[in-house]
């Protein structure tokens, strides 16, 4: 009896054609980006007396959108 | 093969990594960070987002981008690339960008491959988007090392006379190096053997 007419081979087949499939098959289209909403506007009460947002400290100034835009893609 | 199996993973369920990032959202806006907090991988020594900009293309096809990040100590994060992604999900292009793009200290491009070692110890249980990132860099190992080499040769080219220092804060200058990606041939090389269709090298300033 010849043994080795027949060979059974064990895993996993990887062809161009699986990649291709795979590829395509992630190929699925993204959304839209929309135009980045404006900044909220909010009113502010003020007591009398009291010191206006930002009047003794250029800090409290600073936002996260300004530190974007001198660095628009940091962390 | 680890890429291919999040691929098939990523097919079965027709998404891909933006769309697995971007979940159920109703609108994607421009500039704004997906996630906004950043995605931590590779026990939270390296973090990416993704997103999109209002003006800025960093390449025609572009839909957006992720930025990666790693920790080069102290939770001090260094960009190390970033991946332009097209309209439909595929990666098309690493990028490297000017040091006030993204801020924080420039990463020394000697200090990348034990950087990328970190990442190995990745989660195989962890984000679908976090292992495709991993799987990524590492398939992409030698292109990115090649790329960083090219940042900094770029930016030497840049100096005209001023300190480094000067010319990692010129915002005239954006883009420094970038590689483009053909996954299909990148899969086709690493897993057949194939030799990869040359991609395009291109410098920009």
């Amino acid at each position: 009896m010849k043994r080795n007419q027949t060979r059974i081979i064990v895993g996993t087949a990887i062809s161009a054609a699986a990649i291709a499939v795979a590829v395509d098959h992630t190929r699925q289209r993204l959304p839209e980006p929309e135009k980045q909403l404006a900044g909220q506007e909010a009113v502010i009460i003020i007591n009398e007396g009291e010191a206006l947002p930002g009047e003794n400290n250029d800090d409290c100034v600073k936002s996260v959108s300004s530190g974007r835009r001198a660095s628009p893609c940091s962390l | 093969m680890r890429l291919l199996a999040l691929l098939q993973e990523m097919a079965a369920k027709r998404t891909n990594a933006v769309l697995t990032l971007l979940g159920n959202i109703d609108h994607l806006e421009a500039e704004h960070h997906y996630p906004e907090s950043s995605l931590s991988f590779a026990e939270n020594r390296w973090r990416a987002f993704y997103h999109c900009h209002e003006t800025t293309v960093i390449h025609p096809k572009e839909h957006g981008h992720f930025h990666i990040f790693t920790d080069i100590g102290n939770r001090i994060w260094a960009h190390v690339a970033g991946l332009s992604i097209d309209h439909e999900g595929q990666p098309i292009q690493w990028f490297t960008v000017n040091r006030w793009v993204t801020d924080g200290p420039w990463l020394e491009r000697d200090t990348f491959p034990a950087q990328l070692k970190h990442a190995a110890t990745d989660d195989k249980e962890g984000n679908l988007v976090a292992r495709w990132l991993v799987a990524l860099l590492q398939i992409n190992r030698d292109a990115l090392s090649g790329l960083l080499i090219e940042r900094d040769e770029q930016l030497q080219l840049n100096l005209k006379g001023r300190s480094k220092v000067e010319a990692l804060h010129d915002r005239d200058i954006y883009t420094l190096a970038t590689q483009s990606i053909d996954l299909q041939s990148m899969l086709e090389n690493h897993l057949l053997h194939k030799p990869p269709r040359t991609p395009a090298r291109t410098l920009n300033v």
